[in-house]
Protein backbone atom coordinates (compact mmCIF):
# COMPACT_ATOMS: atom_id res chain seq x y z
CA UNK A 1 0.00 0.00 0.00
CA UNK A 2 1.14 3.52 -0.78
CA UNK A 3 1.27 6.51 1.07
CA UNK A 4 -1.14 8.20 -0.90
CA UNK A 5 -3.27 5.44 -0.54
CA UNK A 6 -3.26 5.85 3.37
CA UNK A 7 -4.25 9.37 3.03
CA UNK A 8 -7.79 8.11 1.24
CA UNK A 9 -9.09 6.44 4.25
CA UNK A 10 -11.17 8.99 6.09
CA UNK A 11 -10.48 7.56 9.36
CA UNK A 12 -6.31 8.54 8.52
CA UNK A 13 -6.97 11.91 7.37
CA UNK A 14 -9.16 12.34 10.67
CA UNK A 15 -6.44 10.91 13.00
CA UNK A 16 -3.98 12.92 11.37
CA UNK A 17 -5.50 16.04 11.35
CA UNK A 18 -6.93 16.11 14.99
CA UNK A 19 -3.34 14.72 16.39
CA UNK A 20 -1.23 17.17 14.42
CA UNK A 21 -3.37 19.68 15.90
CA UNK A 22 -3.62 17.91 19.52
CA UNK A 23 -0.07 17.27 19.47
CA UNK A 24 0.96 21.13 18.89
CA UNK A 25 -1.20 22.21 21.72
CA UNK A 26 0.58 19.71 23.79
CA UNK A 27 3.72 20.63 22.94
CA UNK A 28 3.86 24.33 22.72
CA UNK A 29 2.46 24.18 26.51
CA UNK A 30 4.95 21.81 27.54
CA UNK A 31 7.96 23.95 26.81
CA UNK A 32 6.16 26.36 29.55
CA UNK A 33 5.58 23.90 31.69
CA UNK A 34 9.24 21.53 31.65
CA UNK A 35 10.56 25.14 32.16
CA UNK A 36 8.49 26.08 35.41
CA UNK A 37 9.33 22.66 36.60
CA UNK A 38 5.57 21.69 36.23
CA UNK A 39 6.59 18.67 33.55
CA UNK A 40 4.52 15.75 35.67
CA UNK A 41 0.96 17.80 35.78
CA UNK A 42 0.14 15.84 32.75
CA UNK A 43 0.48 12.90 34.63
CA UNK A 44 -1.24 13.92 37.01
CA UNK A 45 -4.41 15.90 34.99
CA UNK A 46 -4.59 12.41 33.07
CA UNK A 47 -5.13 10.34 36.33
CA UNK A 48 -7.80 12.26 36.84
CA UNK A 49 -8.99 12.02 33.49
CA UNK A 50 -9.12 8.32 33.98
CA UNK A 51 -11.55 8.79 36.98
CA UNK A 52 -13.28 11.54 34.76
CA UNK A 53 -13.93 9.49 32.07
CA UNK A 54 -15.19 5.91 34.36
CA UNK A 55 -17.71 8.71 35.94
CA UNK A 56 -18.97 8.99 32.16
CA UNK A 57 -19.41 5.81 31.24
CA UNK A 58 -21.47 5.64 34.93
CA UNK A 59 -23.78 8.57 33.87
CA UNK A 60 -23.67 7.19 30.55
CA UNK A 61 -23.15 10.97 29.19
CA UNK A 62 -20.85 12.27 26.42
CA UNK A 63 -17.26 11.82 27.68
CA UNK A 64 -15.85 15.32 26.74
CA UNK A 65 -18.77 16.53 28.55
CA UNK A 66 -17.84 15.10 31.65
CA UNK A 67 -13.74 15.24 31.60
CA UNK A 68 -13.37 18.77 30.56
CA UNK A 69 -15.31 20.46 33.52
CA UNK A 70 -13.35 17.58 36.08
CA UNK A 71 -9.90 18.27 34.74
CA UNK A 72 -10.10 21.80 34.90
CA UNK A 73 -11.35 21.47 38.19
CA UNK A 74 -8.77 19.32 39.17
CA UNK A 75 -5.97 21.93 37.34
CA UNK A 76 -7.24 24.83 39.05
CA UNK A 77 -6.99 22.44 42.48
CA UNK A 78 -3.04 22.10 41.98
CA UNK A 79 -3.06 25.65 41.70
CA UNK A 80 -4.89 26.30 44.64
CA UNK A 81 -3.34 23.59 46.89
CA UNK A 82 -0.01 24.74 46.07
CA UNK A 83 -0.60 28.07 47.14
CA UNK A 84 -3.08 27.92 50.41
CA UNK A 85 -1.41 24.97 51.87
CA UNK A 86 2.91 25.96 50.72
CA UNK A 87 2.99 22.55 49.46
CA UNK A 88 5.30 21.94 46.45
CA UNK A 89 3.75 21.69 43.36
CA UNK A 90 4.56 17.88 42.59
CA UNK A 91 3.33 17.22 46.02
CA UNK A 92 0.07 19.05 45.20
CA UNK A 93 0.04 17.09 41.52
CA UNK A 94 0.61 13.88 43.58
CA UNK A 95 -2.30 14.14 46.09
CA UNK A 96 -4.95 15.34 42.96
CA UNK A 97 -3.39 12.37 40.58
CA UNK A 98 -4.06 9.37 43.42
CA UNK A 99 -7.85 11.10 44.19
CA UNK A 100 -8.46 10.51 40.45
CA UNK A 101 -7.09 7.81 39.77
CA UNK A 102 -8.51 5.87 43.53
CA UNK A 103 -11.90 8.19 42.08
CA UNK A 104 -11.84 6.07 39.05
CA UNK A 105 -11.26 2.34 40.10
CA UNK A 106 -13.78 3.06 42.73
CA UNK A 107 -16.49 4.31 39.66
CA UNK A 108 -14.98 1.71 37.50
CA UNK A 109 -15.87 -1.44 39.56
CA UNK A 110 -19.27 0.42 40.35
CA UNK A 111 -20.14 0.73 36.61
CA UNK A 112 -19.48 -3.16 36.13
CA UNK A 113 -15.75 -3.03 36.03
CA UNK A 114 -12.97 -2.03 33.22
CA UNK A 115 -14.95 -2.33 29.42
CA UNK A 116 -13.31 -1.94 26.18
CA UNK A 117 -14.24 1.75 26.20
CA UNK A 118 -12.47 2.59 29.43
CA UNK A 119 -9.14 0.44 28.31
CA UNK A 120 -9.11 2.53 24.66
CA UNK A 121 -8.93 5.43 26.65
CA UNK A 122 -6.04 4.35 28.67
CA UNK A 123 -4.32 3.60 25.59
CA UNK A 124 -5.72 5.54 22.86
CA UNK A 125 -6.88 5.08 19.62
CA UNK A 126 -6.65 7.99 17.74
CA UNK A 127 -7.40 6.11 14.36
CA UNK A 128 -11.12 5.59 15.58
CA UNK A 129 -11.47 9.46 16.15
CA UNK A 130 -15.19 10.53 14.74
CA UNK A 131 -16.06 13.53 12.35
CA UNK A 132 -17.27 15.64 15.10
CA UNK A 133 -14.45 14.81 17.47
CA UNK A 134 -12.35 16.23 14.63
CA UNK A 135 -14.67 19.42 14.70
CA UNK A 136 -14.45 20.06 18.77
CA UNK A 137 -10.33 19.05 18.90
CA UNK A 138 -9.71 21.92 16.26
CA UNK A 139 -11.67 24.40 17.81
CA UNK A 140 -10.24 23.33 21.53
CA UNK A 141 -6.74 23.56 20.23
CA UNK A 142 -7.68 26.46 18.58
CA UNK A 143 -8.38 28.21 21.51
CA UNK A 144 -5.33 27.02 23.34
CA UNK A 145 -2.82 28.12 21.03
CA UNK A 146 -4.48 31.34 20.08
CA UNK A 147 -4.84 31.82 24.08
CA UNK A 148 -0.76 31.27 24.10
CA UNK A 149 -0.36 33.61 21.33
CA UNK A 150 -2.32 36.39 23.26
CA UNK A 151 -0.67 35.95 26.27
CA UNK A 152 2.94 35.06 25.00
CA UNK A 153 5.39 37.78 26.21
CA UNK A 154 3.43 37.33 29.96
CA UNK A 155 4.04 33.90 29.55
CA UNK A 156 7.59 33.52 28.80
CA UNK A 157 7.98 36.48 31.31
CA UNK A 158 6.78 34.11 34.46
CA UNK A 159 8.28 31.56 32.86
CA UNK A 160 11.69 33.13 33.42
CA UNK A 161 11.57 34.79 36.47
CA UNK A 162 8.24 35.11 38.37
CA UNK A 163 8.91 37.80 40.70
CA UNK A 164 10.40 40.54 38.00
CA UNK A 165 7.68 39.47 35.71
CA UNK A 166 5.37 40.83 38.57
CA UNK A 167 6.69 44.26 39.00
CA UNK A 168 6.63 44.46 35.08
CA UNK A 169 2.49 44.59 35.87
CA UNK A 170 2.24 40.93 34.53
CA UNK A 171 -0.53 39.40 36.57
CA UNK A 172 1.25 35.98 37.33
CA UNK A 173 -1.02 34.80 39.34
CA UNK A 174 -3.94 34.59 36.49
CA UNK A 175 -1.02 33.78 33.70
CA UNK A 176 -0.46 30.99 35.55
CA UNK A 177 -3.87 29.83 36.60
CA UNK A 178 -4.56 29.93 32.69
CA UNK A 179 -1.79 27.96 32.02
CA UNK A 180 -2.70 25.35 34.25
CA UNK A 181 -6.04 25.21 32.54
CA UNK A 182 -5.21 24.90 29.31
CA UNK A 183 -2.96 22.32 30.45
CA UNK A 184 -6.55 20.45 31.76
CA UNK A 185 -8.14 20.96 28.43
CA UNK A 186 -5.31 19.91 26.23
CA UNK A 187 -4.72 16.50 28.49
CA UNK A 188 -8.12 15.85 28.16
CA UNK A 189 -7.84 16.09 24.03
CA UNK A 190 -5.12 14.12 24.41
CA UNK A 191 -6.59 10.91 25.64
CA UNK A 192 -7.67 9.96 22.23
CA UNK A 193 -4.35 10.49 20.90
CA UNK A 194 -1.58 8.23 23.12
CA UNK A 195 -4.22 7.49 26.05
CA UNK A 196 -4.03 8.34 29.57
CA UNK A 197 -1.23 6.61 30.03
CA UNK A 198 0.86 8.31 27.91
CA UNK A 199 -0.13 12.11 27.98
CA UNK A 200 2.89 13.38 29.72
CA UNK A 201 4.80 12.13 27.05
CA UNK A 202 3.18 14.32 24.48
CA UNK A 203 3.44 17.32 26.84
CA UNK A 204 7.49 16.71 27.92
CA UNK A 205 9.26 14.89 25.36
CA UNK A 206 8.79 17.02 22.78
CA UNK A 207 9.31 19.97 24.47
CA UNK A 208 12.90 18.32 25.83
CA UNK A 209 14.31 17.41 22.72
CA UNK A 210 13.51 21.47 21.47
CA UNK A 211 15.40 22.64 24.79
CA UNK A 212 18.34 20.44 23.21
CA UNK A 213 18.92 22.38 20.24
CA UNK A 214 17.27 25.67 20.65
CA UNK A 215 19.35 28.97 20.26
CA UNK A 216 16.09 31.34 21.70
CA UNK A 217 12.97 31.50 23.51
CA UNK A 218 10.88 31.89 20.13
CA UNK A 219 12.67 28.79 18.10
CA UNK A 220 12.36 26.28 21.07
CA UNK A 221 8.75 27.39 21.16
CA UNK A 222 8.48 26.52 17.33
CA UNK A 223 10.59 23.51 17.00
CA UNK A 224 8.79 21.56 20.09
CA UNK A 225 5.82 22.58 18.20
CA UNK A 226 7.73 21.41 14.94
CA UNK A 227 8.57 17.60 16.80
CA UNK A 228 5.64 16.99 18.33
CA UNK A 229 3.67 17.23 14.88
CA UNK A 230 6.43 15.63 13.22
CA UNK A 231 5.89 12.59 16.04
CA UNK A 232 2.76 11.93 15.79
CA UNK A 233 2.04 12.11 11.79
CA UNK A 234 5.37 9.95 11.89
CA UNK A 235 3.67 7.72 14.84
CA UNK A 236 0.04 7.08 13.25
CA UNK A 237 1.67 6.41 9.88
CA UNK A 238 3.79 3.81 11.19
CA UNK A 239 1.28 2.26 13.29
CA UNK A 240 -0.94 1.37 10.23
CA UNK A 241 2.07 -0.28 8.28
CA UNK A 242 3.73 -1.97 10.84
CA UNK A 243 0.38 -3.03 12.62
CA UNK A 244 1.57 -1.52 16.02
CA UNK A 245 -0.82 0.52 18.67
CA UNK A 246 -0.96 3.97 17.56
CA UNK A 247 -0.41 5.78 21.09
CA UNK A 248 2.57 3.91 21.80
CA UNK A 249 4.40 4.22 18.82
CA UNK A 250 4.18 8.19 18.28
CA UNK A 251 5.67 8.18 22.25
CA UNK A 252 8.45 5.91 20.90
CA UNK A 253 9.08 8.24 17.70
CA UNK A 254 9.01 11.27 20.33
CA UNK A 255 11.83 9.48 21.94
CA UNK A 256 13.31 8.34 18.78
CA UNK A 257 13.65 12.47 18.12
CA UNK A 258 14.67 13.62 21.32
CA UNK A 259 17.58 10.91 21.46
CA UNK A 260 18.74 12.47 18.04
CA UNK A 261 18.19 16.15 18.99
CA UNK A 262 20.08 14.99 22.36
CA UNK A 263 22.70 13.37 20.21
CA UNK A 264 23.03 16.82 18.03
CA UNK A 265 23.91 18.98 21.52
CA UNK A 266 26.77 16.69 22.66
CA UNK A 267 28.33 16.48 18.99
CA UNK A 268 27.74 20.19 18.97
CA UNK A 269 29.25 20.63 22.65
CA UNK A 270 32.63 21.47 22.74
CA UNK A 271 34.24 18.98 25.73
CA UNK B 1 4.62 70.97 43.77
CA UNK B 2 6.82 67.37 42.90
CA UNK B 3 5.38 63.93 43.84
CA UNK B 4 7.54 61.98 46.29
CA UNK B 5 8.86 59.05 44.56
CA UNK B 6 8.15 56.52 47.59
CA UNK B 7 7.07 57.12 50.75
CA UNK B 8 7.34 54.27 53.79
CA UNK B 9 5.74 55.38 57.04
CA UNK B 10 5.76 53.10 60.30
CA UNK B 11 6.40 50.04 58.27
CA UNK B 12 6.66 46.80 60.24
CA UNK B 13 7.17 43.52 58.89
CA UNK B 14 7.14 39.96 60.71
CA UNK B 15 7.98 36.27 59.62
CA UNK B 16 5.59 34.66 61.85
CA UNK B 17 7.04 35.11 65.17
CA UNK B 18 10.57 37.28 63.45
CA UNK B 19 10.33 41.06 63.65
CA UNK B 20 12.10 41.51 60.37
CA UNK B 21 11.56 45.29 60.20
CA UNK B 22 10.34 47.24 62.98
CA UNK B 23 8.82 50.94 62.64
CA UNK B 24 10.16 52.07 58.82
CA UNK B 25 9.76 55.62 58.31
CA UNK B 26 11.60 57.11 55.15
CA UNK B 27 11.19 58.90 51.58
CA UNK B 28 12.60 59.26 48.45
CA UNK B 29 12.09 62.20 46.58
CA UNK B 30 12.48 62.79 42.68
CA UNK B 31 16.13 62.72 41.69
CA UNK B 32 17.26 61.14 44.96
CA UNK B 33 20.03 58.21 44.79
CA UNK B 34 19.40 56.29 48.02
CA UNK B 35 22.18 53.70 49.17
CA UNK B 36 20.18 51.33 51.20
CA UNK B 37 22.75 49.66 53.63
CA UNK B 38 23.10 47.14 56.59
CA UNK B 39 24.45 43.57 57.74
CA UNK B 40 22.99 40.66 56.07
CA UNK B 41 19.81 39.75 57.40
CA UNK B 42 19.56 43.35 58.00
CA UNK B 43 15.91 43.59 56.13
CA UNK B 44 16.81 45.40 52.84
CA UNK B 45 15.68 43.06 50.51
CA UNK B 46 12.65 42.44 52.52
CA UNK B 47 11.78 46.04 52.46
CA UNK B 48 12.27 46.81 48.85
CA UNK B 49 10.18 43.22 48.22
CA UNK B 50 7.49 44.82 50.39
CA UNK B 51 7.53 48.20 48.60
CA UNK B 52 7.16 46.39 45.49
CA UNK B 53 4.33 44.18 46.20
CA UNK B 54 6.06 40.59 46.37
CA UNK B 55 5.34 40.08 50.05
CA UNK B 56 1.55 40.16 49.53
CA UNK B 57 -0.20 41.76 52.43
CA UNK B 58 2.61 44.11 53.23
CA UNK B 59 2.42 47.10 51.53
CA UNK B 60 0.42 48.99 54.17
CA UNK B 61 1.92 52.44 54.94
CA UNK B 62 3.55 52.11 51.22
CA UNK B 63 3.29 54.32 48.52
CA UNK B 64 4.73 54.67 45.13
CA UNK B 65 4.28 57.85 43.32
CA UNK B 66 1.59 58.97 45.57
CA UNK B 67 -0.90 55.53 44.97
CA UNK B 68 -0.80 53.65 48.04
CA UNK B 69 1.57 50.15 46.63
CA UNK B 70 -1.14 47.99 46.97
CA UNK B 71 -3.33 49.94 43.96
CA UNK B 72 -0.01 50.85 42.16
CA UNK B 73 -0.05 49.97 38.44
CA UNK B 74 2.54 52.03 36.54
CA UNK B 75 5.17 49.70 36.32
CA UNK B 76 6.46 51.28 33.55
CA UNK B 77 7.77 54.38 35.45
CA UNK B 78 9.69 51.65 37.66
CA UNK B 79 13.29 49.42 36.76
CA UNK B 80 13.92 46.40 39.00
CA UNK B 81 16.85 44.11 39.52
CA UNK B 82 16.22 41.64 42.20
CA UNK B 83 19.22 40.07 44.50
CA UNK B 84 18.26 36.31 43.40
CA UNK B 85 18.59 36.89 39.95
CA UNK B 86 21.07 34.78 39.98
CA UNK B 87 19.33 31.60 40.89
CA UNK B 88 17.82 31.35 37.33
CA UNK B 89 17.63 28.12 35.04
CA UNK B 90 21.13 28.22 33.55
CA UNK B 91 19.81 26.25 30.91
CA UNK B 92 16.52 28.52 29.97
CA UNK B 93 16.65 28.76 26.13
CA UNK B 94 16.45 32.76 25.46
CA UNK B 95 18.62 35.24 24.01
CA UNK B 96 20.10 38.63 25.55
CA UNK B 97 18.03 40.48 23.55
CA UNK B 98 14.89 38.41 24.42
CA UNK B 99 15.67 38.83 28.29
CA UNK B 100 15.93 42.19 27.68
CA UNK B 101 13.35 43.03 25.81
CA UNK B 102 10.95 41.58 29.21
CA UNK B 103 11.95 44.67 30.86
CA UNK B 104 9.42 46.33 27.98
CA UNK B 105 6.32 44.15 29.20
CA UNK B 106 5.34 46.96 31.11
CA UNK B 107 5.10 49.51 27.95
CA UNK B 108 4.02 46.77 25.53
CA UNK B 109 0.15 45.89 25.41
CA UNK B 110 -0.96 44.42 23.69
CA UNK B 111 1.29 41.32 24.17
CA UNK B 112 0.71 39.12 20.59
CA UNK B 113 3.77 37.57 19.85
CA UNK B 114 4.61 39.47 16.75
CA UNK B 115 7.81 40.80 15.60
CA UNK B 116 9.45 43.73 18.10
CA UNK B 117 8.85 46.85 16.96
CA UNK B 118 11.53 49.34 15.45
CA UNK B 119 11.40 51.25 18.85
CA UNK B 120 11.78 48.25 20.70
CA UNK B 121 14.66 47.22 18.83
CA UNK B 122 15.81 50.85 19.15
CA UNK B 123 15.14 50.46 22.85
CA UNK B 124 16.71 47.17 23.77
CA UNK B 125 20.11 47.87 21.24
CA UNK B 126 20.60 51.08 23.61
CA UNK B 127 20.08 49.67 26.49
CA UNK B 128 22.87 46.80 25.60
CA UNK B 129 24.81 49.36 24.80
CA UNK B 130 24.60 51.70 27.67
CA UNK B 131 26.32 48.00 29.50
CA UNK B 132 28.46 47.98 26.55
CA UNK B 133 26.87 43.88 25.59
CA UNK B 134 25.22 44.44 22.04
CA UNK B 135 27.92 42.13 20.47
CA UNK B 136 26.25 39.70 22.87
CA UNK B 137 22.49 40.31 21.87
CA UNK B 138 21.96 36.72 20.52
CA UNK B 139 23.56 34.79 22.64
CA UNK B 140 21.88 32.42 25.00
CA UNK B 141 21.36 33.34 28.12
CA UNK B 142 23.08 30.40 30.04
CA UNK B 143 26.82 30.91 28.03
CA UNK B 144 27.48 34.03 29.58
CA UNK B 145 29.50 34.53 32.50
CA UNK B 146 28.10 35.74 35.61
CA UNK B 147 29.27 39.18 35.30
CA UNK B 148 27.90 39.42 31.04
CA UNK B 149 24.27 37.76 32.89
CA UNK B 150 24.45 40.79 35.87
CA UNK B 151 24.99 43.11 33.09
CA UNK B 152 21.91 41.93 31.05
CA UNK B 153 19.69 41.89 33.78
CA UNK B 154 20.59 45.51 34.54
CA UNK B 155 19.89 46.51 31.05
CA UNK B 156 16.19 44.78 31.43
CA UNK B 157 15.81 46.64 34.40
CA UNK B 158 16.79 49.94 32.49
CA UNK B 159 15.35 49.46 29.46
CA UNK B 160 12.33 51.00 30.04
CA UNK B 161 13.84 54.32 30.81
CA UNK B 162 12.47 54.08 34.01
CA UNK B 163 11.82 56.86 36.48
CA UNK B 164 12.31 54.77 39.32
CA UNK B 165 15.54 52.21 39.89
CA UNK B 166 15.64 49.40 42.36
CA UNK B 167 18.90 47.90 42.44
CA UNK B 168 19.56 44.94 44.70
CA UNK B 169 23.36 44.05 45.03
CA UNK B 170 23.88 44.57 41.32
CA UNK B 171 27.69 44.89 41.30
CA UNK B 172 28.14 41.05 43.25
CA UNK B 173 29.36 39.69 40.29
CA UNK B 174 31.24 42.70 38.16
CA UNK B 175 34.66 43.08 37.95
CA UNK B 176 36.21 46.08 39.49
CA UNK B 177 36.80 47.96 36.19
CA UNK B 178 33.11 47.06 34.66
CA UNK B 179 31.64 47.92 38.71
CA UNK B 180 33.13 51.54 38.49
CA UNK B 181 31.68 51.96 34.95
CA UNK B 182 28.31 51.16 36.18
CA UNK B 183 28.40 53.02 39.29
CA UNK B 184 29.01 56.21 37.08
CA UNK B 185 26.18 54.63 34.42
CA UNK B 186 23.84 55.18 37.48
CA UNK B 187 25.15 58.72 38.22
CA UNK B 188 25.28 59.88 34.75
CA UNK B 189 21.21 58.54 34.68
CA UNK B 190 20.81 60.18 38.30
CA UNK B 191 22.18 63.68 37.23
CA UNK B 192 20.78 64.06 33.69
CA UNK B 193 17.50 62.20 33.57
CA UNK B 194 16.76 62.77 37.32
CA UNK B 195 16.39 58.98 37.87
CA UNK B 196 16.02 58.23 41.34
CA UNK B 197 17.74 55.17 42.42
CA UNK B 198 17.58 52.65 45.78
CA UNK B 199 20.39 50.74 45.50
CA UNK B 200 21.18 48.16 47.87
CA UNK B 201 24.99 47.21 48.00
CA UNK B 202 27.87 46.31 50.60
CA UNK B 203 29.98 48.30 48.73
CA UNK B 204 30.03 51.32 51.01
CA UNK B 205 32.90 53.05 49.73
CA UNK B 206 31.05 53.73 45.99
CA UNK B 207 27.60 54.32 48.30
CA UNK B 208 29.54 57.29 50.00
CA UNK B 209 31.44 57.99 46.53
CA UNK B 210 28.19 58.57 44.49
CA UNK B 211 24.60 58.03 46.47
CA UNK B 212 23.04 61.43 47.56
CA UNK B 213 21.28 59.96 50.82
CA UNK B 214 22.31 56.64 52.71
CA UNK B 215 19.74 54.69 53.90
CA UNK B 216 21.57 52.22 57.06
CA UNK B 217 18.80 49.69 57.92
CA UNK B 218 19.32 46.84 60.62
CA UNK B 219 15.63 45.52 61.24
CA UNK B 220 14.87 49.21 61.74
CA UNK B 221 16.26 52.49 60.32
CA UNK B 222 19.64 53.19 61.96
CA UNK B 223 20.52 56.58 60.01
CA UNK B 224 18.48 58.24 56.81
CA UNK B 225 19.78 61.67 55.55
CA UNK B 226 22.59 63.09 54.21
CA UNK B 227 26.50 62.72 53.99
CA UNK B 228 27.06 65.55 55.85
CA UNK B 229 24.75 64.50 58.55
CA UNK B 230 26.04 60.89 58.61
CA UNK B 231 29.63 62.38 58.79
CA UNK B 232 28.95 64.47 61.48
CA UNK B 233 27.22 61.81 63.84
CA UNK B 234 29.08 61.40 66.82
CA UNK B 235 26.19 58.77 67.05
CA UNK B 236 26.95 56.97 63.59
CA UNK B 237 30.80 56.89 64.41
CA UNK B 238 30.04 55.35 68.15
CA UNK B 239 27.18 52.48 66.08
CA UNK B 240 29.90 51.91 63.13
CA UNK B 241 32.76 52.80 64.61
CA UNK B 242 35.23 55.06 63.40
CA UNK B 243 36.90 53.22 60.68
CA UNK B 244 33.44 52.70 58.90
CA UNK B 245 32.25 55.81 58.97
CA UNK B 246 35.66 56.90 57.54
CA UNK B 247 35.82 54.65 54.42
CA UNK B 248 32.30 56.63 53.55
CA UNK B 249 33.07 59.61 54.39
CA UNK B 250 36.09 59.79 52.94
CA UNK B 251 35.00 58.36 49.88
CA UNK B 252 31.98 61.02 49.41
CA UNK B 253 34.55 63.67 50.42
CA UNK B 254 36.18 62.68 47.18
CA UNK B 255 33.10 63.37 44.40
CA UNK B 256 31.72 66.22 46.92
CA UNK B 257 33.01 69.22 44.94
CA UNK B 258 31.21 67.56 41.78
CA UNK B 259 28.09 66.78 43.89
CA UNK B 260 28.09 69.66 45.97
CA UNK B 261 26.75 70.04 49.71
CA UNK B 262 24.14 67.77 50.88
Amino acid sequence: MELSDLLSYGFMQRALIAGSLIACACSVLGLFLVLRRLSLIGDGLSHVAFGSVALSMLLQAHTLLVTIPVVLLASAGIFRLTKKTHLYGDAAIGIISSCGIAGGVLIASMAGGFNIDLFSYLFGNILAVSGPEVVISCVLCGIVLGTVALFFRDLFAITFDEETARTAGVRTEAITTLLVLLTGLTVVLAMKVVGIMLISALLIVPAAASLQVARSFQSSILLSALFGVLSVITGIVLSFFLNLPAGATIVLVNLCVFALAATIRLLKSPS
Amino acid sequence: MHETVLSVRNFSFRYAASPVLTDITFDADPGDYVGLVGPNGSGKSTLIRAVLGLIPAAVQNIHLFGTPAAAFREWKKIGYLPQRIGQFNPQFPATVQEIVSLGLLSIIKPAFPKRRTAGEEEAVMLALDLLGISDLRRKMIGELSGGQQQRVFIARALVNSPEFLILDEPTAALDPDTRERFYELLDSLNRKQKTTIILITHDIGSIGRYASRLLYLDKRVVFYGGFDDFCRSADMASYFGDYSQHIICHRHDDKGGERGAL
